[in-house]
């Protein structure tokens, strides 16, 4: 079965969703809609918003993120999100981990290794 | 493309925004009857219409099937469903204690027993009943846990009256001699907290959503209605 880049990339991203809205919000605080942008600007894919907003309620109510509501001027209200104390060290033990364990996936699939089982 | 107050929408942008207002409908209905305060629920939904405005995107293509969002921020909002349940359950009781309390000696009357104190005593008989029941049954059965409020199976109201009236008809000297005293006191206890209950539940069940969308104004309220 031929497997689509970009359906192949959205279901990797799915195990690492949570941590990767924290690591958006690194870079400074955002409303949904901009950290979705986020993800497709750095070339992911975007999220939809039923998968982005239950996984940011979730870090509200962990109190990993900070949320403000911004009355529009103009336009609708924004909701901004911005990572908190408890945010940032969790976000920094997460990138630790993966740090660790990306190589050996890498390793793992490389072309090299493949080529190397099937000789 | 949210609507603001003042602009007329095209035909398309009508639709979009009707069916925008119809989800968002559905889900702070899911979500306020799962016992989400109903300030959060109007935020979220400001926040979800802000984002699909942005997104130009039609709302089940966007966030999915609206039972399906729902029960992802139910998990993720931590709704207070225990708290609802009870003050519902206490809602409801007094309500039935006191429709009971009116239709009881119309059914079995007692000519010879008269005045306020048959009144009084009924009804503080009833409530202590209902209250009985339901706290046992929400308790004991485990019910509350991943229910939805208010949600109570049909054949648990059928059980409920059969099992009233078996025990007011076999009762009937007992429910008679409920004493004044008792009765004023926990009509005292009863009433008013049902009243603090019934409000403290209106207000948490109204779903004020922030910003000026004109097609977000008039969402319903969830179980209580409008």
């Amino acid at each position: 079965v031929a497997a689509d880049s970009d359906d192949l990339a959205a279901r990797w991203l799915k195990g690492l969703m949570e941590a990767c809205v924290l690591a958006v919000l690194r870079s400074g605080p955002a409303y949904g809609y901009e950290i979705a942008r986020r993800f497709e600007l750095i070339g992911l894919p975007k999220p939809k918003g039923g998968t982005l907003y239950p996984i940011l309620a979730r870090h509200e109510r962990d109190q990993l993120v900070e949320a403000t509501w911004v009355e529009g001027e103009g336009g609708p209200g924004r909701k901004y999100y911005v990572l908190t104390p408890a945010g940032q060290r969790h976000v920094e033990a997460i990138i630790h981990e993966w740090e660790r364990f990306a190589p050996r996936v890498s390793g793992l699939l490389s072309p090299k290794d493949i080529e190397k089982e099937s000789a | 493309m949210t609507l603001e107050s003042g602009t007329s929408p095209t035909p398309g942008a009508a639709d979009s925004l009707h069916r925008r207002r119809v989800y968002f409908e559905q889900l702070t209905k899911l979500l306020v009857a799962a016992g989400v305060d109903g300030d959060e629920v109007g935020r979220l939904v400001a926040e979800l219409d802000a984002h699909l405005a942005d997104a130009d995107a039609d709302p089940v293509d966007e966030l999915g099937p609206v039972g399906e969002l729902a029960a992802s921020l139910r998990s993720s909002l931590g709704s207070r469903r225990f708290v609802s349940y009870l003050v519902g359950s206490l809602v409801f009781a007094v309500a039935f204690a006191l429709a009971l309390g009116t239709l009881l000696p119309l059914l079995w009357p007692r000519p010879d027993v008269d005045g306020p104190v048959i009144w009084v005593g009924l009804v503080a008989y009833m409530t202590a009943f209902a209250l009985g029941f339901i706290l046992l049954w929400g308790f004991g059965g485990g019910s509350m846990r991943g229910r939805r409020a208010f949600e109570i199976p049909k054949v648990w109201f059928a059980v409920f009256v059969v099992a009233t009236g078996a025990v007011s008809a076999t009762t009937q000297d007992l429910l008679w001699s409920v004493s004044t005293s008792t009765a004023v006191t926990t009509l005292v206890v009863s009433v008013p907290v049902a009243v603090v209950a019934l409000v403290w539940l209106v207000r948490r069940t109204r779903v004020r959503v922030p910003g000026n969308a004109t097609h977000l104004r008039r969402l319903r309220w969830g179980p209580l209605g409008r």
